[in-house]
Order: C-alpha cells, then sequence, then structure tokens
C-alpha cells in the first residue's frame, strides 16, 4: 500500500491572475515535475505542499480531460495561500490526490443543468462544465444554465471565458453583480433572487451550487421552493481537510468526513446531517 | 489455545536477552507516576497492579512523529522507521484500544502507513488487571479487566509466576520455550461481556435533543482528555524548516482546542466548547461505530481521573441515555 | 469545624441570591470524581445550592468561567480566585456591576496527599482583596495552616537550568495549564501562531521549555499564584516555579503583587521614568532582584 501522505513535485508553469483588489485570486497551473498526470473526476480536490509552510486543500478547476496540466485557482486568505500567492512560474510545489468523490457525472447525463456560483464557487464547477462542455460529453446532456455571481465586476474568476462558454450549444451565462456598476450592462442582484425569474425546467434539472455559505442556504431554499428535488441539488462543502484521506479527524459532519464521504453533497444528503459547517 | 508458565524471576532474564533485537517499552516509575517509556535496564520494569496514566499509544501513533523530509535540493525523503519494538505490560483497555485505532488507520481506501508499518514491526504483550481503579468502567464496555485477545501474548499474575496466553506466531517465538500447561487448569480467558454503556440513538436525535451547553459547562477545553486518551487518534501536519530542508511531521491534534477546526477564512464550524465537547463524546460513542463498528473509548478511566475539573465521560454518557428515554 | 460553618453559611447565602432573583448562577463546588476532590458546580436553583460542597479540597480556581459571559452571576471566591477577579477588571475583561462576589476566608486547600495544594503552601492572603459578601471563619475559629510539601527537586539540582530541564521532560505539550490559568485568555496563544514558528514540533525538551519560557513571561506581573497550571497538569510538572521567581522579581522592583489591591494599577500596565529598568536589554544588573 503506498503512503497517502507523500506528495508529488510538480512546477508552476503559469500563473493567471484572476482577481485582483482585496479579494486576491489567481489560477495555478501545474505539471507534475517527472511528466506524470493525475486523474481525477469533477469535485475531487488536492492537498498542496509548500515545503515547511505547510500544506492545504484545494478543488481542482482544470477539466479532468485535460491530461497535460492541472490547474487550481487561490484565493490569498492563509498560511499556504500567502506563500503560494508569492510563487513565480517555475517554482515548485508538491501535490497528493486526488481526494473526494466526484459529482454524479454519470446520473446528471440527460438532464438539464443549473450552475450557480458565487465568486470563487465557481472554481471546483469548472471541472464539471469544462467536462459537460467536451465535444464527446456536450450531447449527453441538457441545457445548461449558468447563473454566475460576484461581489462586484471585478471580482469573477475566469471572465475571459464567458464568451466562449456563451457560444456552447445549448449553453446560457448570466452575471450577476451585488450592486450597480457604471459600465455593467448584466444583472444586479443577489442569486436566490434572480433565480425566480429564470425558466427552470424543475422535472429534469441538475442544480449545483457553490459559493459562499449564505448563498448556499438561500439559493437551495429557493430552488426546494422552485420544486428542484433536493437530491438532485448538489454542492460542494469546504472544511479544514488535513490528511484527505479519513484519518485526521477533523472535517467530519456528524460521522461523514468531507475528505471521503464528500466534498459534493445533495442537500438530501445535508438535510440528514447535522449543521455543523 | 496454547498456555505456558513463566516464573517471575525469568521475566526479566527474558526481557534481558530481548533488548538487544528490541526496543522495550514496559511501564516504569516516574517521579509519583507510572508510564511505559522505553527501558534502558529491566529493573526498571514495573509490573504490579498499578494503572499507568496515559496510555502506550504514542509508541505506535507518536505525538509527533517524523513523516518526509523535503530535502535542500528539492527531493522528498520518506522517513523510515524500522524499530522493532515489543510493547511490555499493555492492560486490556489499551490493547482494545489499539485494535480500535487500527482499524481507523488500516481500514478503508487508504491506509495510514507509517502506523501500519508501526504495528507490524511491535509485539504486543499483555498484561491482566487484578482490580478495578478508581474511574476504571472497562466492564461496563464489556471487556474483561483480565484478559483480551488483542495481542500477541497476555500475562497473568498467578503467585511467584506469570499463566501466559500465546495468541499469534509473534507471542510464540517469545514464549514458546516455556513450559506448557494444560489449558483446561489455565487461568480464564474470556473476552468480555455484553457493554452496558453505549450511546444507542441517532445523530440528529442527539444533536437536537441533548443539551451540550448545559454538560459541557464545566469543561475548560484544556484536551489533557484527548492526550492520556488511548483512542483519541486526531493529528495534524506541521512543517519545520531546519538548516535549509522542511521537515513534515504528524503531530498529536485535539478536538478540544479552537483551532482544530478552525479555516484559514476564520470561520470555525465548532466554535464553542459545547460543539466540541459533543465532539468527543460522539466521535467516541457514535461516528466510530457507525464507520468501523467499535464504540471507541475502553473504558479505561483515564480522563475521569485526570480531568481537573472533575468531568465524568461515564456519567455524561449514562446521564444523556436517560435524558434521551 | 471552620469549613462546616463556613458551608452552612454559604449554602444560606447562595440560596437566597437565587430566591430574590439577585444572581441566576452560582459558580460553587460540588462533590468531584475521586477522592478528595471538588468539582466546579453551575448552581441555578436555590434547590441545588444543598449539593454544595465546600472543604479544604475546593481548590480550584473558578474565576476563569467568568470570562464565559456569565453576566448576573455569583461567585465563591477564594482569595486567588479574588486576585484573579482584581486582574480580570483591571484588564477590563469583566464588568464589576455585573458580578456578585462571595467571598471566603481562606488559610489554604489540600492536595490529594494532603499536604498544601498549589499556590496554597506560600500563600498569605486570608481575606479576599474584593467581595460582596464575606464569609469568615467566624469569631475565635481558626482553620489550622495547610502542610507544605517538601520540595525534594530543589534540594537535588542547585542548578536552575538542570532543574529546569528536569521539570520539562515531564511535561507531555498538552497545554491544560494554558487553559487552566486565569490569565491566559489571548484569543490566539504565541505557541499556536505559525509564523514565526514559536514551537518546534520535535518534542524534544528546547520545545517544552520554549512554552513554558514564553508563558512564564507573559505572566508575569500576573500570576495571582492561584496553582491552577499545577493541579490540572497530567503529568506533575512543577510548573509555578518559573512564574513564581518572576512575581518575586516583580514585587522587589515594582513593589507589586497582582491582585491584591484593586485600587492598584499592574505593574505592566504603568511606565515611569524612574522606573528600574532592570531584566531590559542593556538595563543595569540588579543581583537583590535577579537572585541567582
Amino acid at each position: 500500500m503506498s503512503n497517502p501522505y507523500l506528495p508529488q513535485k510538480a512546477e508552476l508553469v503559469e500563473v493567471i491572475q484572476e482577481t485582483s483588489s482585496d479579494l486576491d485570486i489567481k489560477t495555478y497551473r501545474l505539471k507534475f515535475t517527472d511528466g506524470g498526470k493525475m486523474d481525477f473526476m469533477p469535485g475531487q480536490f488536492v492537498e498542496l505542499s509548500i515545503p515547511g509552510v505547510g500544506e492545504a486543500p484545494f478543488g481542482f478547476a482544470s477539466s479532468p480531460l485535460n491530461k497535460e496540466y492541472i490547474e487550481l485557482s487561490i484565493k490569498r486568505v492563509g498560511l499556504v495561500t500567502e506563500a503560494l500567492h508569492s510563487l513565480k512560474a517555475g517554482s515548485k510545489v508538491w501535490i497528493r490526490g486526488p481526494f473526494g468523490n466526484t459529482f454524479p457525472v454519470k446520473e446528471m447525463e440527460g438532464s438539464k443543468i443549473l450552475v450557480i456560483a458565487g465568486g470563487l464557487g465557481l472554481a471546483p464547477l469548472r471541472p464539471l462544465l469544462l467536462y459537460m462542455f467536451d465535444e464527446q460529453n456536450r450531447s449527453k446532456y441538457g441545457d445548461i444554465q449558468m447563473l454566475l455571481a460576484a461581489r462586484g465586476s471585478g471580482d469573477f474568476i475566469y471572465r475571459r471565458e464567458f464568451e466562449e462558454w456563451r457560444k456552447i450549444d445549448r449553453t446560457s451565462v448570466t452575471c450577476t453583480i451585488d450592486r450597480p456598476e457604471e459600465g455593467w450592462d448584466e444583472r444586479v442582484g443577489f442569486p436566490h433572487v434572480l433565480v425566480s425569474e429564470m425558466d427552470i425546467d424543475t422535472a429534469n434539472t441538475y442544480a449545483v451550487l457553490c459559493g459562499p455559505p449564505i448563498m448556499i442556504k438561500f439559493v437551495s431554499g429557493k430552488l426546494v421552493e422552485l420544486g428542484i428535488p433536493k437530491e438532485k441539488i448538489l454542492t460542494t462543502l469546504e472544511m479544514r481537510m488535513t490528511c484527505g484521506v479519513g484519518k485526521c479527524g477533523k472535517c467530519n459532519i456528524g460521522h461523514q468526513y468531507v475528505c471521503i464521504d464528500g466534498p459534493v453533497f445533495s442537500m438530501a444528503q445535508l438535510s440528514q446531517m447535522p449543521g455543523e459547517y | 489455545m496454547k498456555h505456558v508458565v513463566v516464573p517471575k524471576d525469568s521475566i526479566k532474564d527474558l526481557l534481558e536477552s530481548l533488548m538487544t533485537d528490541y526496543k522495550i517499552v514496559a511501564p516504569v516509575r516516574e517521579g509519583q507516576t507510572l508510564v511505559y517509556k522505553a527501558v534502558n535496564q529491566v529493573d526498571e520494569v514495573i509490573l504490579n497492579d498499578e494503572a499507568a496514566y496515559k496510555s502506550p499509544k504514542e509508541f505506535l501513533f507518536p505525538q509527533t512523529e517524523q513523516m518526509m523530509v523535503f530535502s535542500k535540493d528539492g527531493d522528498i525523503r520518506i522517513t523510515e522507521d524500522d524499530t522493532k519494538t515489543i510493547l511490555f505490560g499493555v492492560r486490556s483497555c489499551d490493547l482494545e484500544a489499539l485494535k480500535i485505532m487500527t482499524a481507523v488507520f488500516t481500514q478503508g481506501k487508504f491506509i495510514d502507513t507509517y502506523f501500519e508499518k508501526k504495528l507490524k514491526n511491535t509485539v504486543l504483550i499483555g498484561f491482566g488487571c487484578q482490580s478495578e481503579k478508581k474511574g476504571c468502567f472497562c466492564g461496563d464496555r464489556g471487556l474483561n479487566k483480565g484478559y483480551s485477545e488483542a495481542c500477541d501474548a497476555f500475562l497473568t499474575d498467578n503467585g511467584d509466576q506469570y499463566i501466559v496466553q500465546i495468541i499469534t506466531e509473534k507471542g510464540e517465538l517469545l514464549f514458546g520455550g516455556f513450559a506448557q500447561i494444560d489449558s483446561q487448569k489455565a487461568v480464564s480467558c474470556e473476552s468480555g461481556g455484553q457493554a452496558l454503556l453505549e450511546i444507542n440513538s441517532d445523530e440528529s436525535t442527539l444533536f437536537n435533543n441533548v443539551d451540550w451547553g448545559r454538560i459541557s459547562e464545566k469543561c475548560m477545553g484544556c484536551g489533557t482528555c484527548t492526550y492520556i486518551c488511548p483512542t483519541c487518534h486526531c493529528f495534524v501536519f506541521k512543517d519545520v524548516v531546519e538548516k535549509g530542508e522542511a521537515i513534515r511531521y504528524k503531530c498529536w491534534d485535539s478536538c478540544m482546542y479552537p483551532k482544530f477546526t478552525m479555516h484559514a477564512s476564520g470561520h470555525n464550524p465548532r466554535a464553542s466548547k459545547k460543539e466540541r465537547y459533543r465532539q468527543r463524546i460522539l466521535h467516541k460513542y457514535l461516528y466510530v461505530k457507525q464507520n468501523f463498528g467499535y464504540t471507541a473509548c475502553t473504558g479505561c478511566g483515564r480522563c475521569i481521573r485526570s480531568c481537573p475539573v472533575g468531568m465524568n465521560i461515564k456519567s455524561v454518557v449514562t446521564e444523556i441515555m436517560e435524558g434521551l428515554k | 469545624m471552620s469549613f462546616e460553618k463556613q458551608r452552612i453559611e454559604l449554602i444560606d447565602t447562595c440560596k437566597n441570591l437565587l430566591k430574590e432573583g439577585k444572581v441566576n448562577l452560582v459558580l460553587g463546588f460540588a462533590e468531584g470524581q475521586a477522592e478528595m476532590s471538588a468539582s466546579p458546580f453551575f448552581i441555578r436553583t436555590p434547590e441545588e445550592t444543598d449539593e454544595m460542597k465546600w472543604d479544604d479540597a475546593c481548590s480550584m480556581t473558578l474565576a476563569k468561567y467568568l470570562l464565559e459571559k456569565k453576566e448576573g452571576a455569583a461567585i465563591i471566591a477564594k482569595p486567588c480566585d479574588a486576585r484573579a477577579i482584581v486582574m480580570y477588571l483591571a484588564e477590563n475583561q469583566i464588568e464589576r456591576d455585573k458580578l456578585t462576589i462571595i467571598g471566603v476566608e481562606c488559610a489554604g486547600m489540600k492536595g490529594k496527599d494532603g499536604l498544601a495544594a498549589p499556590g496554597c503552601e506560600d500563600c498569605k492572603l486570608r481575606i479576599p482583596p474584593v467581595y460582596d459578601i464575606l464569609v469568615g471563619y467566624g469569631d475565635g475559629l481558626e482553620a489550622e495552616a495547610v502542610q507544605k510539601a517538601a520540595d525534594t527537586m530543589e534540594a537535588e539540582l542547585s542548578g536552575k537550568l538542570t532543574r529546569f530541564q528536569k521539570e520539562m521532560e515531564k511535561c507531555i505539550l498538552c497545554f491544560s495549564c494554558r487553559q487552566a490559568c486565569y490569565g491566559c485568555y489571548c484569543e490566539s496563544c504565541f505557541i499556536d501562531r505559525e509564523i514565526p514558528n514559536w514551537l518546534p514540533k520535535e518534542l524534544d525538551t528546547g520545545a517544552k521549555m520554549v512554552f513554558h519560557l514564553g508563558r512564564a513571561m507573559h505572566l508575569a506581573g500576573r500570576c495571582v499564584e492561584c496553582g491552577a497550571c499545577e493541579r490540572v497538569c497530567p503529568s506533575g510538572v512543577n510548573i509555578r516555579y518559573l512564574v513564581k521567581d518572576l512575581a518575586e522579581f516583580c514585587e522587589a522592583l515594582y513593589g507589586y503583587q497582582p491582585g491584591v489591591n484593586p485600587e492598584e494599577v499592574p505593574a505592566m500596565t504603568t511606565f515611569d521614568m524612574n522606573d528600574k529598568e532592570v531584566g531590559f536589554i542593556g538595563g543595569e544588573h540588579n543581583e537583590a532582584c535577579c537572585g541567582s
């Protein structure tokens, strides 16, 4: 049995500044130095190490079909991310994974998809989006509606890709910000309000949410009200997952470990779990 | 089942002869207390009816364990520890606890290879208790204080000799040479009975219908209970930079500490001692049982004896079950 | 029996306070879990007061529970608890008018060995420095002074560093001393901070020394000698001797004893140009204060 705590060395081949302002988010493109690849599915995460600083969990942000490199989008918030943000392309970091469960991409086939993301919450959903957008896969899924929210126009991540996404067959992208801004011609308002104006085929839709806890709470409440079954409302949770392999005892919600039983949970599952997250 | 008889005065000779090949860990006196320690001289070993104040779990799950080194030249080295150890004089409660810890660390999709390796390199020699100490409640937890099969060989005090039950090949290797006796005449080697102290309820009832605020009111969150507990196994990784190399350690952590679950953002899912104490009790009495089939408390009584404010896990569990009736 | 007389009076006092609704909670003591021990008791009804324990096993310091925003509470305060309360007031941690202090005259508590509990061996304070109600021994009654345990360590080891190292070997770095200490209430303890990483994670004696030295420094001029740190230590480390040195140092230099006089400004929160600069880098060295 291999050592699950042993990371592999990877090089930061590109660093993309996603947002600046006080919300400092960067996307890191990584390649394993031994030329190896890491097979994963949407929803999973890795543990990233900076030797001497520590290790922290991050969800994949790139397509699982991309075997060249992986991407992680990371906000500067703690020790590891602070150190990471000071690194330039060419720097080496250490990665282990993939860990956690995945979005039920097989079960979702044949359904329409509603994606609601707030801020950095779009990052862990991007592998799912890119997976569904793939030529081989697009026909397996119905319409894809996206409602992407951010505090202000400068706080969207992957904004450069939105135009491309809009061109994809049966795909729509709606962007919204919290308060009106000069020059902003898209929506203004919170996602839980806007979602009720959307035309949703509630009987045949999987909703996937990620964003601040308060957004998840209001949006999921609204979606249940609109008639989407709780089993088909999915979200991905964030916890302090130290080991990633169900041993260290930090990320449990009741008896379930976010690192192995999650991070993807349906609202039906969450409603049965203690609210300790 | 094979039983042998070892005269008491032969034990030290046996340990002496094993010291060249093994690190021997046994109960020794340290000040007023009894602790499990690596033995320098066999005369230090104390085999009486006292209980050590902390469990010997640290010899399989060290308080700080070096895992790997990120070297200067950008490589990584796994820290290997091949020490062969004899954990000698371990009580039923601690043996059963190691069984639970073994399940947590070696079952499932991933295996903690550090624990697995140490376990493989360790010979566990059990030793029966004659009396229950203040705070002990292994009987209520379905254990037999005088015997456990969760080891390689088990010693029972029998006057001027020990009757040794040989359980595994590792045990045979150590004690196989001693005079065998008729198992019929040997001491009782029964496992414990039915556990009386259990939490039989579901998560949502336990979260919603138990007044955890009141139950945990006295608790100071000092975490002593988690350090001396034989089943507590939570940990954190820490990096230390020494001479240009980064060394990664696996260190004990405690669910009683506020920082245990705190996110980098400052958000804390278990923000007060109410949540933290609930986690400790339910992790032991519910979650491990749901995930691995064992209640992770063996009634060793250490947390009761050491708690500075007199928290008593036995009465807390009893009270919870009474309250839910 | 002074304790029994005090106990009856305490029950009576607490019962009335709860009955009259003057307080909603009394922090007191109940029977403990082991022999010769007491456990904190959160009393909320007049009836519960009958279960109160008061004897020489009630050594635990209750003051730290006051930090949990227990407004409208009463606390049974021994002189050490009261000193901690004085410090909390000086450090703006609690509000005086939301607290009822039931002071108890105290000649010292006993540990499990029947000798003076940690903190009690040298304590000269019998009457709490601050209280609303005082429950004394009564006329003509005197409690016998507790017997001090022999300090075997001191006799054996003259060199202080050796002694320190010897003590530290026992420490398992569980931080229970910090959790129990009235004065350790920092939101984020220096030892838990990651930058700089104060604590090398390999558990050698040096790592333990860093923690205990750091803690001692933070308690200089603040330790109220309640002994909580030592009472809770599962490994029997004599933690206080370091802090004691600092307390003596502080008293010799500034004539200040923490928590003894509610009117006094704590030594470490005031600055006077004439303060002796002993102990500061570049300051004069004072043999009399520093000791050996």
